[in-house]
């Protein structure tokens, strides 16, 4: 059996530094459960994009500059970016949107990336050709010479959870993950009618196979939601998120929402502190969200005294919840 | 279109492994699902690799496809036993939808969703059960969960009050798995609309493949979508680069150049 945290560390990050890094997180989770006060202080940017038409790659380098623990390990790395590709819909704004998905890819290009893969599992749709195509991101990656992958498809990995609160066990992840040098969740900011939000953690959901879960991966729901998010979150250690928020969903999300105007992007590398910002631009009292009270107390930032709010100054929106979740406000 | 066919064919031949096994991609791990989805081209199918794994939802490919084979015997024995064994956990009671009607899903011990039940039906009608009290559920199940658009949805056709959308797979394999009985003539013609307005608007390898079957075992004239379908055909004679979409792309085009695939003929 491959060990995948074995191998991203040995690519990414290497063998000791990885055991190292696991060694502090595993005691610093333990202190954090004693004492949840005792959050790391975390950062997360945001930029102020008020729509598609504005320079996304200028935006996306602006939001970059502060990240060196991104941009320094970015020259000669491969990158998976993961966005969120859900449903094809014309009037409901579901997916990341393409044209930053495309401002994604040659930005990171720009600094320095040797390998760039755009790559979702969608969570719904076999056919992920209708997907890309559909939602216009297939020209715009064709255009910049960029592969896409529809993860259902690839060989699993499987991922043994570090702390399995979900009681799977292990989940099947796709190899391009597993082997990438850097994985950044880029998530559609929108309400999710099971889990309130869905934002970079719960995107992750698309580096699981589908040949193996299925269409939908209804087993994460029955195993509970939340836990899965934070299972995946711990167990990956995603390197970093770029949210999409210029245009978010409201309401009956993931899929039947509305848009509403959120005007920003939000990025940052302690994926539970980007979704609590986001959360709190939302108009949502974060630590009312199960699913971050959860990645709490596995060593995740949550608590907005902890997240130092850098870049944009954007006005909190109270966007309309889905319903059954009006409490998250 | 013969042509096309034997192309995709020999690049299925290709791409099988030591023991006869494909997986999603060539060079992939070997995968149930593509696999067993070789015989729709006719590419032999390596029974005894086949018999050395879990299938997992996959499984009830084999009845479907390999049914009628004698050294499958067993594999289809096991495989049937398993579907009549599982079946979907019912959910609350629902305005959207018949919730208490059992079904197939992807993993067991969770919900019923369209093309898991969809195969369910195919594999047990394959083998002579199509009457069978487990069919009648699918049965039952497929024609509650078709969406006011005429097509199907993965799963359910409303949640919370809110119409979903139809998908094109979903579609497809729910017509084929319906087609068989007079009782659904108008809902499979209503099915089939759709799927041909979704295909006209975003053709894919995958819709189309799925199309073109479902036109031969509907009685309408399969050419001219096996001809979209064929002039999207790779260089390489594969179909996205995939063996499962290329098995289902040759056997579209055999619904035209024959012999079809023996799927829900009436």
């Amino acid at each position: 059996m491959t060990d995948p945290h074995r191998i991203r560390r040995i690519t990414r990050r290497g063998l000791l530094g990885g055991a190292a890094a696991t060694g502090a997180l595993v005691a610093g989770g333990l202190a954090w459960r004693a004492c949840p006060a005792r959050q790391a202080e975390q950062r997360v940017t945001t930029v102020a994009v008020p729509d598609y038409s504005a320079d996304l790659d200028a935006a996306l380098h602006r939001a970059l500059e502060g990240w060196p623990t991104l941009t320094s390990r970015l020259p000669g790395a491969r990158v998976l970016l993961k966005p969120n590709l859900v449903e094809h819909s014309p009037d409901r704004p579901v997916n990341t949107h393409p044209a930053l998905v495309a401002a994604a890819v040659r930005v990171l290009r720009e600094r320095g990336a040797a390998e760039l893969l755009v790559a979702e599992g969608p969570g719904h749709r076999r056919d992920g050709e209708a997907l890309l195509e559909g939602s216009g991101l297939g020209p715009l990656l064709r255009a910049l010479g960029c592969p896409f992958l529809d993860l259902n498809y690839e060989d699993p990995v499987e991922l043994p959870l570090v702390d399995d609160l979900s009681g799977l066990g292990r989940l099947p992840v796709a190899r391009p993950v597993v082997d990438a040098d850097i994985v950044i969740s880029m998530p559609k900011l929108k309400t999710h009618h099971w889990a309130g939000v869905t934002l970079s953690m719960k995107n992750l959901f698309g580096v699981l196979c589908g040949a193996e879960l299925g269409w939908p991966k209804n087993s994460l729901h029955w195993a509970g939601i939340d836990a899965v998010i934070v299972d995946l979150w711990r167990s990956l250690e995603p390197d970093f998120a770029i949210v999409d928020g210029i245009v978010g969903m409201e309401g009956d999300g993931p899929i039947m929402g509305a848009p509403f105007a959120g005007g920003f992007l939000a990025v940052g590398d302690h994926l539970p502190a980007v979704d609590a910002r986001c959360a709190q631009l939302m108009g949502i009292v974060p630590s009312r969200l199960p699913y971050l009270r959860r990645a709490r107390a596995g060593g995740g930032t949550i608590s907005l005294k902890r997240i130092v709010a850098e870049g944009d100054g954007i006005a909190p929106r109270d966007v309309q919840l889905p319903p059954r979740w009006g409490w998250l406000r | 279109m013969y042509t096309a066919m034997t192309r995709g064919c020999a690049w299925l031949w290709a791409a099988r492994d030591e023991a006869g096994a494909v997986g999603y991609r060539p060079g992939n791990t070997p995968r149930p699902e593509p696999t067993l989805l070789l015989a729709m081209a006719q590419v032999d199918v390596p029974i005894d690799w086949l018999e050395g794994q879990q299938l997992g939802w996959a499984g009830r490919l084999a009845p479907l496809l390999l049914g009628q084979r004698k050294e499958a015997e067993a594999l289809v024995t096991r495989e049937l036993d398993r579907l009549r064994s599982e079946r979907s956990e019912t959910g609350a009671a629902s305005d959207d939808f018949d919730a208490s009607l059992p079904a197939w899903g992807w993993v067991p011990g969770t919900a019923g969703w369209t093309e898991p039940t969809a195969h369910a039906l195919l594999a047990l009608r394959a083998v002579g059960e199509g009457d069978s009290p487990e069919a009648g559920q699918a049965r039952a199940f497929l024609r509650d969960r078709q969406g006011a658009d005429g097509g199907w949805n993965y799963g359910n056709p409303r949640m919370m009050g809110q119409a979903l959308d139809s998908a094109p797979v979903a579609t497809g394999w729910a017509l084929l798995a319906l087609a068989d009985t007079r009782d659904d003539d108008e809902r499979c013609a209503w099915g089939l609309a759709w799927l041909e307005a979704h295909c006209a608007r975003l053709p894919t390898d995958h819709s189309l493949a799925l199309l073109t079957m479902a036109r031969g075992v509907l009685g309408a004239d399969p050419e001219p979508t096996a001809r979209a379908l064929m002039d999207r055909q790779r260089a390489d004679g594969s179909w996205g680069g995939r063996c499962d979409l290329t098995a289902l792309g040759c056997a579209a085009l055999m619904a035209v150049v024959g012999p079809p695939i023996q799927l829900g003929i009436r």
